[in-house]
């Protein structure tokens, strides 16, 4: 519900980003599958713990990739490096792009920044960020002493 | 026992959702040519070495990448910007490629091939020597 709403908030305001975007990629890239730009484009999912980002990162080195993380924002920042061109060598097709990209993302729940773990695989960047106590659906254990 | 019964009905849900997922993409592509090979970059974000199928048939070069299948099943998507699926692009080449060298890897998501072209395709050099 909490999503559809700010969704449509977003909408209103002009933005169209989920996460209400500050900041844009400035890589050279128009042919997006997608109407925007912004790059790395990203999807997110949620439990009563945690939220999972995924992004698209093909021919990122992992190593290249930064991430900060503040309790409300989450900052993915990072360098695409081409290929070294060699004289002589003619394009036939040059579809993808490089240089460096940044995007800010104001997270619509508090998370909890010390909780925080991230790793790339065949170039899907995943971030998985523990969401703040006062965040989570509260519990009550129970403790079962057997005595 | 709980337990086995929630695994039991997340795989369960990841199989139907892979069939329906049925998304194909055109993966974006660097294409350049040397002076003895034609090299490609194809983005395949998500693809793994066995997810590549690379065929050369006829001068059709077919390129697909089944993207491997994810395990955020289980949690509520909250936001999307990109769908996932296979990807496919095909090309004609006309240059006589040397099919048994071709060299495929794949990195990051990015497949890279290398078609070296016959020895009868490159361009000829006559070394004159110097007697």
């Amino acid at each position: 519900m909490y999503w559809l709403d700010k969704r449509l908030i977003n909408q209103l305001s002009g933005l169209n980003q989920l996460f209400g975007e500050l900041d844009r990629s400035f890589g050279s890239a128009p042919r997006e599958r997608s109407s925007t730009a912004a790059f790395p484009k990203l999807n997110a999912w949620k439990n009563d713990n945690s939220i999972l980002l995924t992004a698209e990162v093909p021919g990122v080195d992992p190593q290249d990739i930064e991430l900060e993380v503040q309790p409300d924002k989450l900052t993915i920042s990072g360098e695409r490096h081409g290929r070294a061109k060699v004289e002589g060598d003619s394009y036939q097709r040059s579809e993808r792009s490089t240089g460096k990209f940044r995007r800010e993302l104001t997270l619509p729940f508090r998370v909890d920044s010390d909780k925080v773990s991230a790793s790339c695989k065949n170039g899907i960047l995943s971030i998985s960020l523990a969401l703040a106590a006062e965040e989570k659906p509260k519990r009550i254990s129970v403790t079962v002493r057997n005595d | 026992m709980s337990g086995t019964a929630m695994q039991k009905s997340e795989s369960q849900l990841s199989e139907q959702t892979q069939a329906v997922n049925q998304h194909t993409f055109t993966p974006k592509v660097d294409i350049w040519e040397t002076q003895d090979s034609y090299n490609l970059d194809v983005e395949m974000p998500g693809v793994d070495k066995n997810g590549l199928d690379v065929k050369l048939e006829d001068g059709v070069l077919s390129i697909l990448g089944r993207v491997a299948p994810d395990n955020t099943v289980a949690c509520e998507k909250v936001h999307s910007e990109y769908e996932t699926g296979n990807y496919e692009r095909q090309f004609h080449i006309s240059e006589v490629i040397d099919e048994e060298k071709i060299q495929a890897s794949i990195k990051n998501g990015v497949l890279n091939l290398e078609l070296p072209k016959r020895e009868s395709a490159k361009p000829k050099r006559i070394e004159v020597k110097v007697g």
